[in-house]
């Protein structure tokens, strides 16, 4: 028997607020995550709780226009309630929404989630669904509150899903839960846009289970908050599917963001691609964790990450971790983390050419995060994240 | 025109200019000539601005205005020009929108009107045809994937696109051959005229075959040791410079 636990407050006010006949085993047992987690080392959230946690109470904030997304079905959740959906949806979408709350989750965040949620929301589309679902996470005020939204795409269906992630200028505490299931030869495109002020915390986990000869196109755009992360599990379980998992995160003020992937691979032939870039401002801190496992017997696997972090401070940090763990013999697995300042040199060219010091550095954080934002394939949502990265850009002095 | 009085510069506090002075006059071009080490691509980047180069004493003037107290940005706008002796590679920036977005950059600073989309292809295209630049060339990111000629070639197309007052180039003929040498040479003499004048760095005479100086500079060690005409470029190929470095020390 393991040495118990001694609760923080904020533990035993979770504890507290879980529904009779649910332990959330992982809370009890291990407490909240931080820096003695080993995945979480770098993102003590533990640490940063203080005191008891009361659960968020109604949304007061306003329900700005957001990333627009033209001819979106727009669900929007505020503070982990359901405020607005869609008059209508196409036949290629059903739309459920259940009690469930089956423990299948196996990590603290997701299964508090899980636990604590009213309601989980499900979408099963079927076809081709040509129009976007657009999903809007707001918060406001100082409580917390989680969702869990499930996502089932049928056999050959194909959608593209924006999660929007964001909220008012307290110190809220957001925690969802995004699912996928993707049948065989399914295609999703996930575009994530994550915003939150200063003092919000925010953790969105997505997991996702994936079938043969499936899809799956993922651009996440992460601005941070006080402690954020965005983390992503895929499990390709069966061959020939292929994954790419892209980001650009840009930190300012003390943002904290992590960008955590871990893609399972449990059988042959699958492909995945990673690229994540990081622009770091003032005193933020980034943390990028990336792990590829490939099974034994998951022959042929082509996978490779990158990460890349841009330092535009010397008082900006960042902490990487890419990781491949291998028990295959005939795959083809890379990773390369490489973190670095902009250019001097490419700066003094830029600025004898008549580009003022801001432009140059704009230009130069652009093409950094080209990469990343090119590899979209709706031309309307590249411009939209492109422009949240110019003005990004434009608050550097 | 460009006037340098009495220059002392220092990189990472080591002194590279000591007293440098040196006019050139509206409507001329001069050569500066010099062994390695001697300063001349430290007086071009003390001339444009770059930060490191801490200029400790002396002042630098374009058509009586100090620069000194200029960003460098202010003294490209201002008609300055410098052709890189190492053009950078800029990965992920697109050649056309830089040159473009430079070119209108220097443009707002002096009040003039932005240059259409339209109006600055057709000046490219023209511009490329002359410094021997292929479409595919300017479609590709900045200089990327170039060899060293090319670079050169594109830094004789921004010059002949941005037409600047004062046009610094530091060895723009290293790493070229004949037919390159030619081409400089017909973008210099395409931009000379009364208002507008040259500092051309060099170690060889072969250049200066394509561009006729009005007059000729040697600097060693961190001064202008000696200034003649054309006629000087032959007498250092011959002779070499140790004569005048040897005056200088």
């Amino acid at each position: 028997m393991p040495q118990q636990l001694k609760h923080t407050d904020s533990e035993n006010s979770l504890l507290a607020l879980l529904p009779a006949g649910n332990d959330a085993a992982l809370l009890r047992s291990q407490g909240l995550p931080g820096r003695r987690t080993e995945d979480w080392r770098w993102s003590d959230l533990r640490g940063v709780l203080k005191g008891p946690i009361a659960l968020s109470g109604k949304f007061a904030g306003s329900m700005s226009a957001g990333l627009p997304v033209p001819d979106a079905l727009t669900f929007t959740f505020a503070n982990g309630q359901l405020m607005s959906s869609p008059e209508d949806v196409p036949d290629q979408i059903r739309y459920l929404v259940g009690a469930q709350r089956e423990e299948t989750v196996s990590a603290a965040m997701p299964q508090l989630a899980a636990s604590l949620v009213d309601q989980t929301h499900t979408l099963e589309i079927t076809g081709e669904c040509s129009q976007p679902v657009h999903l809007r996470y707001l918060s406001d005020g100082t409580g917390m509150h989680q969702t869990r939204v499930r996502v089932r795409l049928s056999e050959g269906a194909r959608a593209t899903i924006v999660e929007e992630f964001t909220g008012g200028e307290q110190a809220w505490l957001a925690n969802s839960l995004s699912e996928f299931f993707l049948a065989e030869a399914a295609v999703l495109t996930r575009i994530v846009l994550q915003e939150a002020a200063p003092a919000a915390i925010a953790v969105n986990t997505a997991l996702l289970d994936v079938q043969a000869r499936s899809r799956f196109h993922q651009t996440t755009v992460a601005f941070g908050g006080r402690l954020t992360r965005l983390e992503t599990q895929l499990v390709q379980g069966a061959p020939d599917s292929q994954a790419t998992l892209n980001a650009a995160y840009l930190l300012n003020q003390q943002n904290h963001l992590d960008m955590t992937t871990l893609v399972h691979h449990l059988a042959e032939r699958g492909v995945t691609g990673e690229l994540v870039k990081g622009v770091l401002a003032d005193a933020s801190r980034g943390v990028f964790q990336g792990k590829f496992l490939v099974a034994r017997g998951a022959q042929k696997i082509d996978a490779r990450m990158a990460h890349n972090a841009l330092l535009l401070s010397e008082k900006a940090e960042v902490n990487a971790k890419p990781e491949l763990e291998i028990y295959a013999d005939d795959v083809e697995c890379a990773h390369g983390n490489t973190a670095g300042a902009l250019d001097d040199q490419a700066l003094f060219y830029m600025r004898q050419r008549g580009l003022s010091e801001h432009q140059a550095r704009a230009v130069l954080v652009d093409a950094f995060l080209g990469e990343v934002l090119d590899d979209m394939e709706d031309d309307a949502l590249r411009a939209q994240l492109t422009e949240r990265v110019g003005a990004f850009m434009e608050q550097q002095s | 025109m460009l006037k340098i009085d009495n220059l002392y510069t220092s990189v990472s506090g080591a002194d590279i200019l000591k007293g440098l002075s040196l006019e050139v006059p509206a409507g001329e071009v001069h050569a500066i000539m010099g062994p390695n080490g001697s300063g001349k691509s430290t007086l071009s980047y003390a001339v444009t601005g770059r930060d490191d180069y801490e200029i400790t004493q002396g002042d630098i003037l374009l058509e009586g205005d100090s620069l000194l107290d200029m960003e460098p940005e202010e003294r490209a706008a201002a008609g300055l020009f410098l052709s890189f002796q190492h053009p950078m590679e800029i990965p992920g920036v697109a050649t056309m929108n830089f040159i473009r977005t430079s070119l209108n950059a220097q443009r707002k600073v002096r009040g003039e009107e932005e240059v259409s989309a339209a109006d600055f292809l057709r000046l490219v295209r023209e511009k490329a045809k002359v410094v021997g630049l292929s479409d595919e060339k300017l479609k590709r990111p900045f200089n990327v994937g170039f060899s060293g000629g090319e670079k050169k070639r594109m830094e004789m197309l921004q010059m002949a696109i941005f037409e600047p007052r004062f046009a610094i180039m530091d060895e723009t003929d290293s790493g070229l051959d004949i037919d390159a040498l030619k081409m400089v040479g017909t973008v210099v003499n395409e931009l000379r005229s009364a208002d507008r004048g040259f500092l051309v760095i060099t170690h060889y005479q072969r250049l200066l075959d394509h561009i006729k100086p009005d007059r000729i500079h040697v600097l060693a060690d961190g001064r202008i040791v000696k200034t003649g005409g054309p006629e000087l470029a032959l007498e250092l190929e011959s002779e070499g410079y140790d004569k005048f470095v040897g005056e200088a020390a």
